[in-house]
């Protein structure tokens, strides 16, 4: 009987231990099980989104286009240097707004290298971006042709490149002024949006 | 008593016991939902770049972006000089491409051949002055190319023969692109036919283009007679006549195959001109352009680059081949 006994205790003494385990093991997992705890919000929409306009706009194009559309001390048609409260005149600017459409804010920044250090270019700028700001970027890479014209009738491969001038006139640096470099600089365009 | 005492001692015991099971039971299974909702909300906080479709789209972006180089180096650049030009900007891409991404962490490069080797040479085959289509030796059913991948193959016709009928694929002049040692070819007819096309009643010599299928199956398209007056202008790669788009060449699609290139009864046709890019070097097409007039110059048929991508998560290394669709 006394053995039993000593038994069942034992078994006591085994579960109690488990019990207690079990509470450390369940107490560790409560303080990861949400995302949110420290208060992020929803993202105002999916990154993949912003993505997918950034992929398909440079593919055609119309990304590039955006970001050339400079008039030597700004963005064409924009208020000062950058566009704020609206997106860029085009195809670029009318594919952000559909996507992200009239609740979510955006900037669009531009970072290209110079000789020496990495430069930011605003081509949206609506202020610092609110909780659950997401982002998404891409990579283009410019031609001495798609930041200077040519002229009307370049009989050379040496008649698309840029002249002095037209490169001081650009806010991106041309990285490769030989005589025959036709690649100009290849930048980097994030998109980060919020909701308003 | 003390029996009856001690006996439901121990069964409080075995209750006590048993409650402590199905505490830790009730524990685990919560654990086990807890964890189980945790790691959907991981799975959804997943992005691109741990999913790996970060890497294909930045290989898709940088062979946009080099093939447009390759383009403009083709376009603008004698045969000779080609490869720096696009071998500098591969090079310059790489460097900044590195650049930009090893700030989020990531490896990614382009590179080429420092030999060269990642050049692909080829050729352009083309006859340059209206004359037959006929090989240079006036030979009626001959190999214009062997085992060849043909892009952009393009043929201008001025003429069609009337001292012959050639109302029929069997009479008229036929181009083949037959696949090496097996079945399954293609073929083109180029044919001159009688047709009410108002439907008064008059019948009015048009062009006819057809195409042959492996299987068979013939597509037609029918134009105004080629004469002196009316050229046509076949544009095999893009599928057109004359800009248009004909369903009997749309059927076509010369490029991504290797063909034997055959012409067959060419002096039904007259005043053609013609010119095909093809993926081996003059030097391998043998002596069938020894002709005065039909001739294969060195060209750069394609470029291939190696890619490499590699995150915590994902590791992706391919070799890119830079070869646009059309290149004349």
């Amino acid at each position: 009987m006394m053995g039993d006994r000593g038994q069942l205790f034992a078994l006591e003494g085994v579960l109690a231990a488990l019990v207690v385990l079990a509470g450390i093991a369940f107490a560790l997992q409560a303080t990861v099980l949400t995302p949110t705890t420290s208060g992020a919000t929803a993202a105002p929409v999916d990154a993949s989104s912003i993505d997918s306009v950034l992929t398909s706009t440079a593919e055609n194009g119309d990304l590039r286009s955006a970001i050339t559309d400079w008039d030597g001390s700004g963005f064409k048609d924009a208020e000062g240097e950058w566009y704020t409260g609206r997106y860029p005149t085009g195809a670029f600017g009318t594919a952000l707004n559909q996507t992200l459409g009239p609740s979510v804010t955006a900037n669009v920044v531009i970072y290209h290298r110079s000789s020496d250090s990495r430069k930011r270019t605003r081509l949206v700028y609506n202020g610092a971006p609110g909780d659950g700001a997401v982002r998404a970027s891409t990579q283009v890479t410019l031609y001495d042709r798609d930041v200077c014209s040519p002229g009307p009738s370049p009989s050379s491969p040496s008649d698309y490149l840029c002249t002095s001038p037209e490169r001081s006139d650009f806010y991106a640096a041309d990285l490769d002024t030989s005589p025959d470099g036709h690649l100009y600089n290849v930048v980097e365009v994030e998109v980060v949006a919020w909701r308003s | 008593m003390a029996v009856v005492g001690l006996a439901g001692r121990e069964r409080a015991q075995l209750l006590l016991a048993g409650a402590f099971v199905l505490a830790v039971a009730l524990i685990g299974l919560t654990i086990v939902l807890t964890s189980s909702s945790y790691t959907t909300t991981l799975a959804n906080q997943e992005n691109g770049v741990v999913r790996g479709s970060d890497a294909v789209t930045v290989r898709k972006s940088l062979d946009h972006e080099l093939t447009r180089q390759f383009e403009f180096v083709f376009r603008n650049y004698s045969a000779g000089n080609r490869r720096t030009p696009f071998e500098t900007v591969v090079a310059q891409t790489g460097n900044e491409t590195t650049t930009h991404y090893a700030r989020r962490g990531r490896l990614v490069n382009v590179t080429m051949d420092a030999s060269g080797a990642g050049f692909i040479e080829g050729a352009r085959i083309k006859q340059s002055e209206d004359l037959n289509l006929d090989s240079p030796s006036n030979v009626p059913n001959w190999v214009v190319a062997e085992d060849v991948e043909v892009r952009n193959a393009t043929l201008i016709i001025g003429d069609i023969s009337d001292a012959i009928p050639t109302s029929s694929p069997s009479t008229a002049t036929r181009m083949f692109f037959e696949t090496p040692g097996a079945g399954g070819d293609w073929s083109l007819a180029f044919m001159e036919q009688s047709k009410d096309i108002d439907g008064d009643g008059s019948l009015e010599t048009v062009w006819n283009i057809s195409s042959i299928s492996p299987s068979g199956k013939l597509r037609s398209c029918v134009r105004e007679e080629v004469n002196s007056n009316y050229e046509a202008k076949l544009d095999l790669d893009a599928g057109t006549l004359n800009g248009d788009r004909c369903g009997a060449l749309l059927a076509l699609s010369p490029e991504g195959n290797r063909y034997d290139v055959r012409i067959v009864r060419g002096a039904r046709t007259t005043a053609a001109r013609y010119w095909l890019i093809v993926d081996k070097q003059p030097g391998s097409l043998g002596t069938l352009f020894a002709g005065p007039f039909t001739d294969a110059e060195p060209v750069l048929y394609g470029a291939r680059v190696r890619y490499r991508y590699h995150s915590a998560t994902v590791t992706y290394e391919t070799n890119v081949d830079i070869a646009p669709q059309e290149l004349s």
